[in-house]
């Protein structure tokens, strides 16, 4: 497969009230495998309805979203819920972990959905959380862990089922400079090493110079492409 | 049940809720299990009285003419009737005391469940003139097995000229009781009746079911009446007398009961519903997440569900066993026995999931529906 992610003429809208608001009007996009790209734009043009687009969350009105192989555009619901179980981890600007579990269960949660048995799951669990740095913070709850870390949980949570693609909203949007460093480096580091594809949604022009790729989003159309090494 | 985590972590999200409505749950089965209980035992008693069931005997013990009958099953209400003629004796042995209840067996027995007999025994009994159905007391202590022979010395005399009187085994009934030493046991009416030389054609008394316990006055004084002239008068009474009176303060226990735990589950419901739906709303965005992570709207809709069968039924269990636990002494109030009957259990369990499904119906929906989108931006 040369391309991770295909989206051809996508065009969405969405209804407040009587209000048509229309967010995406034809948007092109594609990366490879293994892509670190960054999408920046001004509040409210688009960059989370793409993302949704691109995660499976939402479906557009018109064009085609291609990603890790499966036309978007024809699966329902459920197939949606199972393909996203299977290619998608998520990273949300204020972590979402469920404040009442342990930092190794809220990484577990993915996993109830597949058929690892026990012994398999807290194996990846503890991969997991090794990865991200947090092996001594297994047992804690969210509460009794910094923003950085909390976030580090949830990307151990998002990469332990393996997914292909991750996507993260404004995965630093609450964290202080150096914190976001430290989880903008390692996501670099999940996409360098593990080959893991990613979409990031930032407002920060700092944290999307940790991308391979940066592309806007202005007036529901992507404006503007640049390519840049990773130096 | 992987996602039992999950369905936790929702319940200790707010424990000193969760431990209220659960404390609500609980108390709530204790009253449901305590005056359930006391009904239930109260009936099973009534039960055990036998108030379906009436006996005809001769007002001054004379033998009752066989053509009455007819005339019993007649009156409305009266479902089915046995005759019986008693004969009582000894084996070779004075000390081994038999007494042959002589009747219909078939009819007999479904007069009295507390014992059983394998169904091909009722027919051999049938078959068999001189067949003889022994409790299983007898058998083992008389050593007496199927298809033995074994021959009654009675005072009653036969065509015969002596008063011998001959059975074969055909069947052994099993009491439902094993301490009880029974010596009674079952024999043909017509064998009896046929084979002896004096009061041809009567019977001791008369067993008759009656369609409806609370007609058993009705239906005993319309007996009664029927003979009231007769040569032989007759006395109709429920096997337990007493038990006539206490049918009618049952229906008023019941109704009492059935009024205060319909009031209290109701209130029950209120407080379960809400607590699931404050449960449910506040973690709108915890579902936006979950849905997210892969799982589908059934998924999330089956963890409400579970979450409250988990919060009610738990706490239900609880206040059961709290209430079997004090029901030996709520008992003797009552005059019922000390045990708990596991039919209330049963009937607190199945509440207590109803309970839990319809409070969870309308948060569990609303789960279901949350769109993901919709969630995570309007935050
Ligand atoms: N579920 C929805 N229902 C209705 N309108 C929506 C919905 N999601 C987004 N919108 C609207 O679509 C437009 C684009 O929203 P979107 O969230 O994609 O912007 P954004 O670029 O992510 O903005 P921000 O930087 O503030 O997160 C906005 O006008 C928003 O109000
Ligand atoms: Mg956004």
């Amino acid at each position: 497969m040369s391309q991770m992610l295909q989206m051809r003429g996508v065009v969405k809208h969405y209804t407040r009230g009587n209000h048509r608001v229309e967010v995406l009007h034809g948007v092109d996009l594609e990366a490879r495998p293994g892509e670190f790209i960054a999408l920046m734009g001004p509040s409210g043009s688009g960059k989370s309805t793409l993302l949704n687009l691109i995660a499976g969350l939402d479906k557009p009105d018109r064009g085609e979203v291609v990603v890790a192989g499966s036309h978007l555009n024809t699966l329902t619901q459920r197939e949606l819920s199972r393909w996203r179980a299977r290619h998608v981890g998520f990273v949300f600007q204020f972590y979402n972990l469920l404040p009442t579990l342990s930092a190794e269960l809220n990484v577990e949660v993915p996993l109830f959905l597949t058929r690892l048995s026990r012994a398999q799951r807290r194996q990846s669990v503890a991969a997991s959380l090794s990865l991200v740095g947090l092996t001594q913070w297994a047992k804690h709850k969210p509460q009794e862990l910094s923003g950085g870390q909390q976030q580090r949980v949830a990307i151990a949570r998002a990469i332990v089922s393996d997914p292909t693609i991750l996507v993260c909203d404004e995965p630093t949007g609450d964290l202080d400079r150096a914190t976001a460093d430290e989880i903008l480096q390692l996501l670099r580091t999940i996409s360098t090493k593990h080959g893991k594809t990613i979409v990031m949604v930032t407002h920060d022009p700092l944290a999307a110079g940790y991308a391979t790729r940066q592309l806007h989003v202005d007036k529901g159309l992507l404006i503007r492409s640049e390519e840049r090494a990773i130096a | 049940m992987k996602s039992l985590p999950l369905i936790l972590s929702a319940l200790r999200r707010k424990p000193a809720r969760t431990f209220l409505t659960m404390f609500g749950v609980v108390i709530a089965f204790v009253l449901f299990g305590l005056l359930q209980g006391v009904d239930s035992a109260f009936a099973a008693a009534l039960d055990r009285m036998k108030l379906d069931r009436l006996l005809v005997d001769a007002r001054f013990s004379q033998p009752l003419p066989i053509s009455y009958r007819a005339r019993i099953q007649n009156v409305p209400g009266v479902t089915r009737i046995a005759e019986i003629q008693f004969l009582g004796g000894h084996l070779q042995d004075e000390k081994r005391r038999l007494l042959s209840i002589a009747t219909d067996p078939e009819t007999w027995l479904s007069f009295r469940p507390e014992y059983t007999v394998p169904r091909s025994q009722i027919e051999a009994v049938k078959r068999t003139r001189n067949g003889a159905i022994i409790t299983d007391w007898t058998a083992r202590e008389y050593g007496l097995k199927i298809g033995d022979q074994f021959t009654l010395r009675t005072q009653m005399t036969n065509v015969t000229g002596g008063s011998d009187w001959n059975f074969v085994v055909v069947g052994i009934m099993t009491y439902f009781d094993p301490t009880q030493h029974l010596t009674v046991f079952l024999s043909n009416y017509k064998y009896i009746d046929e084979g002896r030389v004096t009061d041809r054609g009567t019977a001791n008394r008369f067993l008759l079911g009656i369609s409806d316990p609370r007609d058993s006055t009705r239906v005993s004084r319309a007996i009664d009446a029927l003979f009231a002239t007769s040569g032989v008068q007759t006395r109709t009474q429920s096997e337990h007398e007493m038990g006539q009176l206490r049918m009618a303060a049952m229906g008023d226990i019941s109704f009492f009961t059935r009024s205060i735990i319909s009031a209290v589950f109701f209130t029950l419901l209120i407080l379960t519903a809400n607590t699931m739906m404050e449960s449910v709303r506040e973690r709108t965005s915890e579902f936006a997440v979950l849905k997210t992570l892969g799982y589908t709207d059934e998924a999330v809709f089956g963890l409400v569900i579970l979450e409250s069968i988990l919060l009610c039924v738990t706490a239900s269990l609880v206040g059961l066993a709290l209430a079997a636990a004090a029901f030996p002494f709520a008992s003797t109030y009552f005059d019922t026995t000390g045990l708990f009957p596991p039919v209330v259990i049963a009937a607190g369990v199945g509440l207590a999931t109803g309970l839990a499904l319809i409070s969870a119906a309308i948060p569990g929906w609303r789960a279901l529906r949350l769109k993901v989108v919709d969630a995570l931006v309007a935050r």
